[in-house]
């Protein structure tokens, strides 16, 4: 099992994803600094996601998407959005 | 249990560095994608050691046989030796110092060391700090500008994780 499988099945629970979402609400996975849409990767793995909803921390968009800093002043919303009370 | 390799590309050690401003309050908002312009990784590190040592004041007392201690502040910091670049050396990225002028100035840094790759769940620690002990040294048997590095951290090691 590869690193990249070994995320998505640890973030994957009864087939909900319960990892990082982007602000739009969609599964994101950070692979060496840039966020990735682990759907087609869990595919490849034979792992099913069904539900793309989870609020436990959000993710922001990919580099380019960020015409402008997104600093919303919260420090919860900052950072890779792990805060500690989630550890 | 499981140890904490660093012998695969997806999990070489990365010495993030942030100082185009103040983080003293949010030290992860140095490090959010919207920063991406202003943090640089340390390239061509050889060695890393993270000192995390709390101080310990010691004392006798004529009616025991062993010292008492009690711990006092702690004196973290982390050391490294790297191969110097000249683009981190010398140039600044966005509005962070490059590595020479961080020194020179005496700007705190935020930093984040990760410990094993950069990908989700991978863990690092974070703090600020200042960047001292800085000695390029050169000779002919290694005819390559090498420097011990050292991060004097102000106050605590954060732990985190990648989302």
């Amino acid at each position: 099992m590869n690193k990249t499988q070994k995320i998505i099945q640890e973030r994957v629970i009864d087939g909900e994803w319960v990892g990082a979402t982007d602000p739009d609400g969609n599964p994101v996975i950070i692979l060496n600094d840039v966020p990735v849409d682990p759907i087609p990767l869990a595919k490849q793995f034979g792992i099913s996601i069904k539900s793309k909803k989870s609020n436990k921390y959000k993710v922001e968009k990919q580099h380019a998407d960020l015409e402008q800093p997104q600093h919303s002043g919260d420090p919860e919303d900052a950072g890779d959005g792990v805060s500690q009370s989630e550890e | 249990m499981a140890y904490i390799g660093v012998n695969a590309t997806a999990d070489f050690v990365t010495l993030r560095l942030n100082n185009s401003a103040d983080f003293s309050s949010n030290i992860a908002a140095a490090f959010v994608a919207g920063e991406s312009s202003n943090y640089y990784d340390v390239p061509s590190m050889q060695e890393v050691t993270v000192n995390a040592t709390p101080g310990i004041f010691r004392w006798k007392q004529l009616d025991s046989l062993s010292e008492k201690a009690v711990t006092t502040s702690s004196t973290n910091s982390v050391a490294l030796t790297v191969v110097l670049d000249d683009t981190t050396f010398y140039s600044n990225t966005g509005s962070s110092y490059g590595i020479l002028d961080t020194v020179n100035n005496k700007t705190k840094t935020a930093f984040r060391l990760y410990w094993s790759g950069t990908s989700s769940s991978d863990r690092h620690i974070e703090g600020e700090a200042y960047l001292s002990a800085l000695a390029p040294t050169v000779t002919p048997d290694s005819p390559v500008w090498t420097s011990p590095l050292t991060l004097e951290v102000v106050g605590d090691f954060t732990p985190g994780q990648v989302a």
